[in-house]
């Protein structure tokens, strides 16, 4: 079943000029980081370091993870929104169920593109983190630097969130200049806004656990790692275990889903 | 068999009154048409029959419950042609014919019937509003459905589009399957339908075979030398009934219990010197006017 609703989305968008100049942007955008690097000094928070220790294993993981979840921000952000308006524009989706395709259809064709999209992506930075790590190791090995587990699924999840949360917003606000603004907004302004005032006010942390946040801390700024190890004071934002992350991240990604499917299943199209 | 059964259906978008507890009964092989004026709750009534639209209260049944998913089995076309801009005929089918899970080898016949053939690779941006309109009616034939939904299959066309797009239907009504036509078009629906039902703000005001709809009774248009007297006489007359002026005649209907040469003979009688008279059968136009302007 769900092969034939994937096999759906191949069909509908395959000749999408701007999905396809979307995805191929995203790639470009991915593997751009494969031609820095060198044997050049880096100057930063900590003058010690040289670009050999932030691109060498096992640092290109955090700081390619990092740069990773602004790209896949963008781009999966972008492609999921887009694949949902527009069809909302053209009234295809509307057609779509006139002639038997169901809600629940739908919604499982849109989980799985963007299980596939989270999956490739995955796929991608492990082999540009590697190739970059190898690049700028004389140490390294390949077989020593395999990703592990966590990083893989930390990476899955935080592509899956941002599929998620677009799907979402994209079934709310359907136009897509509107739902792209909400997108953006809701990350960089929305969300900090409420977070940092609310706490201010109620003298707490707990609003560092709204998802956003939760999410880019799945690839924190990797600076942070360097203070906090040179200073011995924590600037992360949120104060839970590896773990605790994950799950929580989990959590916010069937949140996103499940209530994108609430939206699609109960109204009017 | 029983196709569609409507029991009370209701819909409000907020304040406003879409559908007032309408009932249809719709029966395999009828090509039935809903006929209403703009905003008389057409296109809602079909939205919420194909999942579109929530009804607010009432219900729907198709196919007496026979389908898990009746959709697969009904091919539509809701207001406008709803395709993929940047892909062409052939590209749009297949995807209808994927949604549909059908089994066709390819389109010829479809794009054949509706007159596509030969721009059957040009993306679907390029159509013009009578061709759009055509591929859309190809498509409702994938799968090949039990049943067919049209609603305003001829707007925004030009006399000649509406003319091929009404050739079409005719070809697809004669195949023997169900169809349901919306249309504010009165012309549209007599030449095509053998029922209909007839709606206005969301009310049922009337339904059944367009022979029923359309009452035996003869619309007689009658002119004299003395209208004034004509019209006296008219008035006293019993068998002669929705009198209504015109330049220089009345139009009125008469019981089809009484023959024309007795009317024009009394008429004689009473001295009144008729100098115009046509007699003909009634038209849906004025079933329809007065069905709706006695509601
Ligand atoms: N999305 C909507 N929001 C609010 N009111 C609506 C909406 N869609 C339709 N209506 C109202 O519902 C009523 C019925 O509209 P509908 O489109 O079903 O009429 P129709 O018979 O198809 O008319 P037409 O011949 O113009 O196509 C109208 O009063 C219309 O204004
Ligand atoms: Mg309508």
């Amino acid at each position: 079943m769900a092969t034939h609703l994937i096999k759906l989305e191949f069909l509908k968008f395959k000749n999408h000029k701007t999905i396809l100049l979307f995805l191929g942007m995203y790639i470009v955008a991915l593997s751009l980081p494969i031609f820095i690097g060198g044997d050049s000094e880096i100057t930063s928070a900590a003058n010690q370091y040289t670009m050999d220790y932030f691109l060498g294993f096992p640092n290109i993981w955090k700081w390619y993870g990092y740069y990773f979840s602004w790209i896949t921000f963008f781009f999966l952000g972008f492609i999921t929104l887009t694949t949902v308006s527009s069809e909302f524009k053209n009234k295809t989706l509307r057609q779509s169920i006139i002639i038997g395709l169901t809600r629940t259809d739908y919604f499982i064709a849109k989980l799985s593109q963007s299980k596939i999209l989270s999956f490739l992506s995955i796929i991608l930075f492990s082999i540009i983190a590697i190739f970059i790590g190898i690049k700028n190791s004389t140490y390294a090995t390949f077989f020593e630097n395999l990703p592990d587990l966590t990083i893989l699924t930390k990476g899955f999840l935080l592509c899956m969130a941002y599929c998620g949360f677009a799907l979402l917003v994209a079934l709310i606000f359907r136009n897509n200049s509107l739902s792209v603004f909400f997108y953006v907004c809701y990350i960089f302004f929305i969300e900090s806004i409420i977070r940092n005032s609310l706490n201010y006010y109620l003298n707490t942390d707990i609003l560092n656990y709204l998802p956003m946040n939760v999410i880019s801390n799945l690839f924190p700024m990797p600076v942070y790692n360097i203070i906090e190890n040179t200073t011995g004071t924590s600037l992360m934002s949120i104060d839970i275990s590896e773990n605790g992350l994950l799950a929580l991240a989990f959590t916010y990604i069937l949140v996103f889903f499940g209530l994108a499917y609430l939206v699609l299943i109960k109204r009017d199209i | 068999m029983n196709v569609l059964n409507i029991q009370n259906l209701s819909k409000n978008y907020g304040k406003v009154q879409a559908l007032n507890k309408l009932n249809l009964q719709i029966n395999a092989g009828q090509v039935y048409g809903i006929l209403g004026p703009n905003g008389s709750g057409k296109t809602t009534t079909l939205a919420i029959i194909l999942g579109i639209l929530k009804k607010t209260s009432g219900s729907f049944e198709w196919f007496e419950g026979k389908y898990k998913n009746p959709n697969k089995k009904i091919g539509a076309i809701l207001e406008t042609p709803n395709f993929y801009p940047y892909k062409n005929a052939d590209q749009n089918l297949e995807i209808v014919k994927h949604i549909k899970g059908s089994n066709e080898k390819n389109f010829d016949e479809y794009l054949e019937l509706v007159d596509l053939k030969d721009r059957r690779k040009s993306d679907f941006k390029q159509y013009s509003l009578g061709m759009k309109q055509r591929l859309a009616i190809a498509a409702t034939l994938i799968g090949n459905p039990e049943v067919i939904i049209f609603d305003e299959p001829t707007n925004g066309l030009d006399p000649q589009g509406i003319a091929e797009v009404r050739k079409i239907l005719h070809n697809v009504a004669s195949s023997g399957k169900t169809i349901l036509l919306a249309s504010h078009i009165l012309d549209e629906v007599e030449k095509i339908c053998d029922h209909l039902a007839i709606i206005k703000k969301g009310k049922l005001l009337g339904a059944g075979s367009v022979n029923d709809i359309l009452s035996n009774d003869i619309t007689l248009e009658i002119g004299a030398i003395n209208m004034e007297n004509l019209k006296h006489f008219l008035n006293n007359f019993s068998g002669i009934s929705d009198i209504k002026a015109f330049n220089n005649f009345y139009r009125c209907s008469l019981d089809d219990t009484i023959k024309i040469e007795d009317f024009s003979k009394t008429a004689f009688e009473n001295g009144i010197i008729i100098t115009h008279l046509n007699s003909r059968k009634q038209r849906l136009e004025e079933a329809f006017l007065e069905i709706t302007n006695n509601a």
